[in-house]
């Protein structure tokens, strides 16, 4: 990523122009998008460039990835959704990945935070305190 | 022997199937003992970082969008992209009588080859 902070500081304006009440929008993200076409603006592929790593960021705090070794129901999803959106006090989605290293039980990433009830997480922790 | 299985014991006493949580972010650069860290957004200064593999680190510079982080150990196992978390503790060491005549590293983990220092509490380097 640049180091530009004129860049970062455009950048980071348009993710706000592309959220609504802190929350990103597809609709806000192509008014965004079309405002910079029509716009002549210095640096764009670099501006843009910036502006997706910021937006990816924003997206990945909105969005609950729930890895597991099995399956979860639709059920189980939509709990770990409205409790995620409680504690965050925003509108979290969740999405589904398989990773069959995790053993059993769950491991749940929103932004940076990660919410580990893994086996796996659990047998590592417990070797890190034998050690 | 019977240390270890009192360990085990006591392990499988406090069992808890809830849930771990931990601030992440991921290395940018690395240089000369010296990282760059995306995310951390909830890390303090002075904090301990954790790297994996007994490698830990200390977060120094808090900017905007990025965590200046030195390493305290062998950082040639790090590199660009992995993954480090917060532990919510200040630097701290291992205090007590059982440090006396060990020879310990910035992290207070024994480097003389004598096992593990004996003691139960730890204090922030800076006391």
């Amino acid at each position: 990523m640049t180091r530009d902070k004129k860049v970062l500081r455009f950048a980071k304006k348009l993710v706000e122009l592309s959220s609504e009440n802190g929350i990103v929008t597809e609709a806000r993200v192509s008014d965004v998008l079309a405002g910079l076409k029509k716009t002549t603006v210095r640096n764009k592929g670099l501006v843009l460039k910036t502006y997706l790593h910021y937006m990816r960021r924003a997206v990945a705090e909105q969005t609950a990835v729930v890895a597991t070794p099995g399956a979860l129901s639709a059920e189980a999803l939509a709990a770990i959704e409205s409790n995620f959106t409680k504690v965050y006090g925003r509108p979290i989605t969740a999405t589904t990945t398989k990773d069959e290293s995790l053993i059993a039980g769950v491991r749940i990433r929103v932004g940076d935070d990660v919410y580990d009830a893994s086996v796996a997480g659990r047998l590592k922790r417990f070797a890190e305190s034998v050690n | 022997m019977s240390t270890i299985v009192e360990q085990i014991e006591k392990e499988i006493a406090s069992f808890e199937a809830g849930a771990v949580k931990s601030n992440t972010g991921k290395i940018v650069t690395i240089a000369d003992g010296v990282a760059k860290l995306e995310g951390l957004s909830g890390v303090m200064y002075n904090e301990m970082i954790d790297f994996g593999n007994g490698v830990y680190g200390l977060a120094l510079n808090l900017e905007e969008d990025e965590v200046g982080c030195v390493i305290l150990g062998d950082y040639s196992k790090l590199k660009e992209g992995d993954e480090a978390s917060t532990t919510g503790k200040l630097l701290s060491v291992p205090v007590g009588k059982g440090l006396l005549g060990r020879v310990v590293d910035a992290i207070g983990q024994p480097v003389d080859g004598k096992g593990p220092v004996d003691s139960s509490e730890t204090y922030p380097v800076d006391q």
